[in-house]
């Protein structure tokens, strides 16, 4: 399983911090951090299927909708 | 093989089929959707979407793959439910029989009962609104239009502000004293009035419009593709412009389900775990409910959070109705948002629940960025933040923990 993040989409609304606070983060500019490892968009390396349900709710209660999870 | 169908395929209808999806193994679902499209996200549509005019697929919301499980039908709106007999009609007579049904149908734009010239008032709920609104700002030899919104509440401003962003020369018509009064204040309501006019919104407060005509109307003269509209106010002024966007509330799709005797006085109303009787259960804007993480009063709320939330829950519902393990009631904490030109607006909680007297600026600058805390029972029911993207965790916290204590002060009272 991978996270695709679409940084274009991106708004940093941020609510996917509280969905999964593991995975997404804020940095000091409120920014999504991802933004300081890619442009457009964002792919995770493998993740821990543990993670999947965290990572489906962030997903679902995205407002710009940009997260999608890759198996 | 159970059958569970669900009307509505927006947010909220498509969290839902999902979440029955996920809960339950023996179940197939059928999602009807009423609008030719796929599901799409809404927000976009007064902001990044009518700016860009953008087509479709950039607001595609995905439909999680169930294979042969989820089946879709799009395009034909449910015009009937027959209660006793488990069965919802579309408008070409297709039947489809149930065993649960979930209601997702969501709310429509409110139309003034005014004199008017409908063709060129434009709502905007739908992208089919959306890319009519498009289209006229598009038409003619000027790329800049004079554009009447109706209605100062969240869509009107956004699309104010994006109108204005794009070069149009937007105002805004309203009975309030300042925008979005009612769910943020007259302190907060103001301080966005007055970014909203540095930024080139014009605005008419405390006037109603009373007619919208055009000048076809008046001098028998066709002028199909650029009416000059005149929008009359009830202090007798007028305001000349080229389209009104009409955005002044809405209201619940349930007339589909008349004479069914569920309670559909203002939305339908559900229990607290979205249950509404005979297999029969509703989710998002157009269901009322109680949410126990706020107290136990139903309550419609509009907010794209919550149909995210109550979708994602009532698949948990539907498994217990149908036997399956039991699940807690429907608690979740309320979140919106809104983003206009570069204000960023977060509230957590229900602020709408405090008086205009129960609110305060408890952070920050009201010039800068700040969070406005909303007050009921003396207990903070709700923060409204501008800016402050990074003190979110905290307030959402802060409003979780006070909420909690107001349940507990409710309870022994």
């Amino acid at each position: 399983m991978k996270l695709v993040v679409d940084l274009n989409k991106c708004a940093d609304h941020g609510q996917c911090v509280f969905a999964a606070p593991d995975v997404f983060e804020l940095d000091d500019r409120g920014e999504l951090s991802f933004r300081r490892l890619a442009k457009d968009i964002y792919v995770s390396g493998e993740l821990d299927e543990s993670l999947r349900n965290s990572i489906e709710e962030a997903a679902d209660i995205c407002p710009s909708q940009a997260i999608e999870i890759e198996d | 093989m159970k059958s569970v169908v669900v009307v509505g395929a927006s947010l909220s209808g498509v969290r839902a089929a999902d979440s029955i999806l996920k809960n339950n193994d023996d179940v197939e679902v059928t999602l009807i959707g009423g609008e030719a499209h796929p599901p799409y996200n809404r927000p976009p549509l007064s902001k990044e979407a009518l700016a860009l005019g953008v087509g479709l697929e950039s607001i595609k919301l995905k439909v999680p793959n169930h294979g042969r499980r989820l089946s879709t039908t799009y395009g034909k709106p449910v015009v009937k439910h027959e209660r006793l007999t488990k069965e919802v009609i579309l408008d070409d007579g297709t039947l489809f029989s149930y065993d649960c049904l979930v209601i997702a149908t969501g709310i429509r734009p409110r139309r003034l009962d005014i004199p008017r010239v409908d063709s060129v008032i434009y709502p905007l709920r739908t992208f089919d609104d959306m890319n009519r609104i498009v289209a006229r700002l598009t038409l003619g030899p000027s790329s800049s239009k004079r554009i009447v919104v109706l209605g100062a509440g969240f869509i009107g401003c956004e699309v104010a502000a994006t109108l204005t962003t794009l070069g149009h020369a937007v105002t805004v018509v309203a009975p309030e004293d300042v925008p979005m009064q009612k769910p943020l204040g007259r302190e907060l309501g103001g301080e966005i009035h007055r970014r909203h006019l540095e930024n080139g919104v014009t605005f008419m407060m405390n006037v109603r419009p009373i007619a919208v005509h055009t000048s076809k109307d008046q001098s028998g003269k066709t002028f199909v593709d650029q009416p000059d509209v005149e929008v009359i106010l009830s202090d007798a002024t007028s305001i000349y412009c080229d389209l009104v966007v009409e955005a002044v509330g809405s209201i619940p799709n349930t007339s589909f389900l008349d004479g069914t005797l569920f309670d559909l006085s203002d939305g339908i109303l559900v229990d607290d775990h979205l249950f509404a009787g005979d297999g029969v259960f509703a989710v998002g804007d157009v269901a009322r409910y109680p949410n126990l993480i706020v107290d136990e009063t139903p309550r419609r709320v509009e907010h794209w959070g919550l149909a995210v939330d109550s979708g994602r829950y009532v698949g948990k519902s539907v498994r217990s109705y149908f036997g399956g393990e039991a699940t807690e009631a429907f608690s979740t904490l309320p979140a919106f948002w809104s983003d206009q030109f570069d204000i960023r607006i977060q509230s957590f909680g229900l602020p709408g629940l405090a008086n205009d007297e129960a609110i305060s600026l408890i952070e920050g600058d009201v010039k800068g960025d700040c969070v406005f805390g909303y007050h009921s029972d003396d207990c903070l029911v709700g923060v409204v933040a501008v800016g402050m993207t990074k003190e979110h965790g905290r307030l959402r916290a802060m409003v979780e923990d006070s909420l909690s204590q107001r349940r507990d002060l409710l309870q022994s009272s």
